[in-house]
């Protein structure tokens, strides 16, 4: 007799484990375990393509790469939507090179050559400003000698966005790849 | 990662969605609806209430549009920030121009968005309730072609939005005999309000209190969506009696 409920014993006790592991089963839990595992592949594939893109390890095909997975613009919703941007970047002043670092553009105002973010904004000693600017074709541009600094820190830039004011002449130092490139590099 | 540099606009872009699910959700509690959950996308907030889509018509379009409405007072906090200094005026710029792009998003003739709701409404107030359904479901399907073709949606954001617009609208297509049930179900607890009007067809105007014709002559709403409920019913009996 005292077997029997032994076994009873076991049995209940198997029942309320099988019970009790129902709700870990349930439909949203598979939902969600399903969404994170496709999130989590999406992710490495992604990261996979921004590596190899940065180390060149493999060619890919020109239709991947005209896709730009780099730029930001692509990536962010509304932003280049309906063509409103193109509508607010008005026709700006090209700059010429004067001579070292320095260029200049007909008038006062600092534009910025691409879209891009704002790395850093730095305001020296001697009223004088730089900021620095990642621009979606993976370019760094440093806009120094600057008056007054009309963006702060993380803003999102836009090709033509004024960056500050300048007197005479403003130094842009361009850098790719820990590299140093000229004007008609950046711009492309 | 310089990635995070971005962060700053996301946080805006998602302050403004919110809001404007905010504005939603709000009037829709006012209206007494249910707000059953809300679903965050990459590209905005979705709110789902219950017995959006079968109820009054005017409260309806006002809940839809007050969403778009926000945006329109959004330019005024933007330019009160930039005066403040809060953010710089290139940034105000740049988010005044979001705003638009926002709100022209919103107001699309596309099913799932304020916009295609709006139509939804308006075909609504003309046909059918299943006729309607179609006929916006094809709207939306023929605007958001057109607006893939001239490259509105453009870059990777654009084309994931435009492939998810376009599987809910084939979705819908799919769940048409699932909302028409659903609408008369809710129909039948709440009984119309609208203008009484002779339906000679089988399927109900939403904005109208309709008198259905039958074989024998004319039957009151409620008694026509009665008889309709109970059919399968009588079946079921005839079932039995089978077995």
């Amino acid at each position: 007799m005292d077997d029997l409920q032994h076994v009873r014993k076991r049995i209940q006790s198997r029942k309320r484990f099988t019970m009790d592991e129902q709700p870990t089963s349930s439909g949203f839990f598979r939902f969600l375990y399903r969404l994170m595992i496709v999130t989590m592949c999406i992710g490495v594939f992604a990261l996979a393509i921004l590596i190899n893109q940065k180390m060149g390890l493999v060619k890919m095909p020109s239709s991947l790469q005209s896709l730009n997975l780099e730029n930001i613009s692509n990536w962010l919703p509304f932003e280049s939507w309906f063509s409103l941007k193109e509508q607010t970047v008005a026709s700006f002043p090209a700059y010429s090179l004067l001579e070292g670092d320095q260029y200049a553009n007909g008038g006062n105002i600092a534009y910025s050559i691409h879209d891009g973010v704002v790395l850093h904004v730095q305001q020296k000693e001697n009223g004088k400003g730089s900021v620095t600017i990642k621009h979606d074709n993976g370019v760094i541009a440093t806009y120094g000698s600057l008056i007054t600094i009309s963006v702060k820190q993380d803003d999102r830039i836009l090709k033509g966005n004024n960056i500050g004011t300048f007197e005479g002449s403003v130094s842009i130092i361009f850098m790719k790849n820990e590299k140093k490139i000229d004007l008609a590099t950046a711009l492309s | 990662m310089w990635y995070t540099h971005t962060l700053k606009t996301m946080m805006c872009i998602f302050l403004m969605l919110s809001i404007h699910e905010a504005a939603h959700i709000l009037v829709a509690h006012y209206f007494q609806y249910e707000i059953s959950s809300v679903i965050v996308y990459p590209f905005g907030l979705c709110a789902h209430m219950d017995h959006m889509g079968y109820g009054n018509i005017y409260k309806e379009l006002l809940i839809i549009l007050v969403g778009p409405l926000t945006h329109l007072c959004f330019p005024f906090f933007i330019n009160m920030a930039m005066r403040a200094d809060i953010i710089s005026n290139t940034y105000g710029q740049y988010l005044l121009m979001m705003n638009t792009s926002i709100f022209i998003f919103n107001i699309l003739p596309v099913y799932p968005l304020d916009g295609g709701r709006v139509v939804q409404s308006l075909f609504h107030l003309i046909f059918r309730f299943k006729i309607a359904q179609i006929l916006t479901l094809i709207t939306s399907i023929w605007n958001l072609w057109l607006l893939y073709c001239y490259r509105f949606l453009s870059g990777i954001s654009g084309t994931i939005v435009f492939l998810f617009l376009g599987m809910q609208i084939i979705m819908s297509f799919y769940q048409l005999s699932y909302h028409q049930l659903a609408f008369y179900h809710y129909r039948y607890r709440n009984p119309a309000t609208g203008r009484v009007i002779l339906n000679e067809g089988n399927d109900l105007y939403r904005s109208k209190t309709n008198i259905m014709k039958v074989k024998n002559g004319w039957m009151d709403e409620k008694q026509w969506l009665s008889f309709y409920f109970h059919r399968p019913l009588l079946k079921r009996k005839h079932h039995t009696k089978i077995l």
